[in-house]
């Protein structure tokens, strides 16, 4: 079964959110990378049936989800960006009362939280009330929340934000079981999150899909338009490269401050041409609004 | 899911607060207002409160049980003109003392009847019965309607209908007599006191109802809430349900708790007494003290019910949980206080049908308007009632409809 989202587009008085996307998602994972305000969010509540969309489709299985109503929501998992929660309930209580939404039976739901408890840490604290958990506690909640009916469309806004190293990893796994039965779309900053395990990242500005494709298409893609150097340079140098160019990463060491400028042309004579990398490919785009005050590329 | 909405409610500490206070609240009134008033003067002229006090005051009561008959009330003025009439008891400045109203109290309720029989229908006048014979006592009955007759066809007659008119003497002279005397003091009260019940619960309940549906918002939730596969439908019915359940539980314990503190600390007796013989002198309406608490618990929990309703539905549509309290107060209390200085036009035919008239039902009873709809006439009980059921059938479907086309933004 496979998502179709045709010519979307959403309005807000004077300003469109999502300008006339189209895309296709069919299994796997798929990573929707941009910055703030780029539209991410509206779209994937549109897909989630939160929002009406202005005008174009959305299709699962060649049909409208919003004429599917409960038969589509059926089969659909979310994590908001904005994960809210009930202050007094366990995460027993949580789970189980999104379990009746979801139209999960008591008994299936009940093993079903057993195992989502424990995959996601959560196993020794199902009887704590949410309020007293921590920022990445309530994140485990909310990614356990999303998968209570096994979905087969797993939509995931920013899941990975509150969550440390070790949870990150493990959360990474998780989803990669689960993209051999469905589809995942999952947004983020963070694109390590997405690198190793996104068969397909949408860049997203302006509420435009910009470009599409493999991690390595778009690496390739990109190369071919800039390239990324390496070189080291005292600091107050380094602070007019950074003035100057697209810089990437800018590390203090011993020898003075190494920096990754992204440019067409070699910046200076010490510049050693390195490998592209998707966080590269993203700054390409996003340079602007991804902290860098003056870009040139 | 039902299970769970409640628990969202309950769960809160703000729920916990509030039926706390209204728990305080109900207590403090029914132990300073209505137990702790209840005064008995014995022999020696001293005033006495509580339980024995009450006990006593009963068993004087209790003598003068039995059908009110003009013999009866013969023998009421005859003692009471013998008592006002003793120097013994008489205060230097004129006035009974309290050893002289002593020896009233057995009598006093009946007394009371007297004093409503022989004034004139607007009138009030606690001394009238001392200026009153044994050979006034056949007047007794026949009051009642002439007096109505009186105020009909004197200067209000043109603020009714010909059919308005024949409706009232019509009700009057329904009334069986002789009216029949118990000791009703448990009736009255508990009947007096449903109002300031259900007063209390209908806001409680306001508060209680308001953020059943905006609490999804309020804590962010209703992303995952309405993108799953019951958000826009059994979810949406399960809330409906937490409201009136909430609505239902908070109404009935507030009631039959209070209302069986009061039965059992003042007793049961005079439940097939009418209401005539009770306060209600005047009433248009031919029940008994048992049918009329019974009218007001239901009038109220109709009227709980719609404003729990009426509450979601102004929460649906404001996504607000402040708003909707606010309104469902003023809804409440404005018309109580209005009505004090709009009495008649269409103002006061609109103050008639607002909620708090059904929350008042002591009031409705004494109560002396009607409407003429389509050549009837109908009394404010006939109205009112299947009016806020009505309104509260057409407000379930409408907050279920709000909330299945929410968007989140």
């Amino acid at each position: 079964m496979e998502l179709q989202i045709k010519n979307l587009t959403k309005e807000f008085k004077d300003m469109k959110a999502v300008n006339h996307v189209s895309f296709t998602m069919d299994r796997g994972v798929y990573g929707l990378l941009g910055v703030n305000g780029a539209g991410k969010t509206t779209l994937m509540r549109m897909i989630c049936t939160l929002l009406n969309p202005t005008s174009g489709t959305i299709l699962w299985g060649g049909r409208d989800i919003f004429s599917m109503g409960e038969e589509y929501r059926r089969v659909i998992g979310y994590l908001p960006q904005d994960f809210g929660y009930y202050p007094e309930f366990t995460p027993e209580d949580y789970l189980r009362y999104i379990s009746a939404l979801k139209g999960i039976k008591p008994v299936a739901a009940k093993r079903r939280i057993e195992d989502l408890l424990r995959q996601v840490g959560l196993e020794n604290v199902r009887k704590k009330k949410i309020k007293k958990f921590s920022g990445g506690m309530k994140r485990r909640l909310g990614i356990a929340q999303a998968m209570l009916n096994r979905p087969r469309l797993l939509i995931l806004d920013e899941p990975t934000s509150g969550l440390d190293p070790k949870e990150r990893i493990r959360f990474r796994n998780l989803i990669s079981e689960l993209a051999e039965e469905g589809i995942i779309l999952l947004s983020t900053h963070i694109v390590s999150d997405v690198e190793s395990i996104a068969n397909e990242i949408l860049f997203m500005r302006e509420g435009q899909i910009i470009d599409s494709g493999s991690p390595a298409e778009l690496i390739e893609g990109i190369s071919r338009r800039v390239k990324v150097w390496e070189c080291v340079m005292g600091k107050q140098e380094a602070e007019i490269y950074r003035k100057r160019y697209c810089v990437s990463n800018l590390k203090i060491e011993a020898e003075g401050a190494r920096l990754r400028i992204l440019s067409e042309v070699q910046p200076c004579p010490q510049a050693v041409q390195s490998p592209l990398s998707l966080e590269d490919a993203f700054l390409y785009y996003f340079g602007e609004k991804a902290g860098e005050e003056h870009v040139q590329v | 899911m039902y299970k769970y909405e409640l628990k969202k409610v309950t769960g809160r500490l703000s729920t916990k607060v509030t039926l706390g206070v209204f728990c305080v609240y109900l207590i403090w009134m029914l132990g300073a207002f209505y137990i702790r008033s209840e005064v008995w003067v014995n022999p020696r002229g001293e005033e006495e409160r509580g339980i024995h006090a009450i006990h006593n005051l009963k068993e004087m009561k209790k003598e003068w049980e039995g059908p009110v008959t003009e013999e009866k009330i013969a023998r009421v003025l005859e003692a009471n003109a013998r008592i006002t009439s003793d120097p013994e008891y008489a205060l230097e400045g004129g006035g009974l003392s309290n050893t002289g109203y002593a020896k009233r109290q057995g009598f006093a309720d009946i007394r009371d009847l007297i004093n409503q029989s022989f004034c004139s229908f607007r009138e009030n006048d606690y001394y009238m019965a001392d200026r009153l014979g044994p050979e006034d006592a056949q007047q007794f009955y026949v009051n009642r309607t002439e007096h109505l007759r009186e105020w009909l066809y004197g200067e209000y007659s043109s603020s009714f209908s010909d059919k308005e008119k024949a409706y009232y003497i019509q009700q009057f002279e329904k009334m069986e007599i002789p009216l029949e005397y118990r000791y009703q003091t448990g009736w009255s009260k508990t009947i007096e006191f449903t109002m300031v019940v259900i007063m209390g619960a209908a806001i409680v309940v306001c508060i209680l109802v308001a953020s059943v549906f905006p609490w999804e918002y309020q804590t962010g939730a209703s992303s995952v809430f309405y993108s799953s596969c019951y958000g826009r439908s059994r979810g949406i019915k399960a809330k409906i349900g937490a409201v009136l359940t909430i609505a239902a539980a908070v109404y009935w314990a507030a009631v039959l708790v209070s209302s069986g503190i009061l039965l059992a600390v003042f007793g049961t007796d005079g439940a097939g007494c009418m209401i005539q013989a009770n306060g209600f002198w005047k009433s248009l309406y031919n029940i008994t003290n048992l049918e009329a608490y019974i009218l007001c618990i239901l009038w109220g929990f109709i009227i709980c019910l719609f404003m729990s309703i009426l509450t979601a539905w102004i929460s649906a549509v404001t996504g607000s949980s402040i708003l909707p309290i606010v309104t469902s107060f003023l809804l409440i209390m404005a018309p109580a206080v209005v009505g004090q200085y709009v009495t008649g036009g269409l103002a006061g035919d609109i103050l008639g049908l607002l909620p708090h008239q059904l929350m008042q039902g002591t009031t409705l009873l004494r109560l002396f308007t009607v409407y003429t709809i389509g050549g009837k006439v109908v009394n404010l009980c006939q109205i009112l009632p299947p009016l806020y059921l009505g309104l509260t059938a057409v407000l379930l479907p409408a907050v279920y409809l709000v909330y299945r086309k929410k968007e989140v933004y």
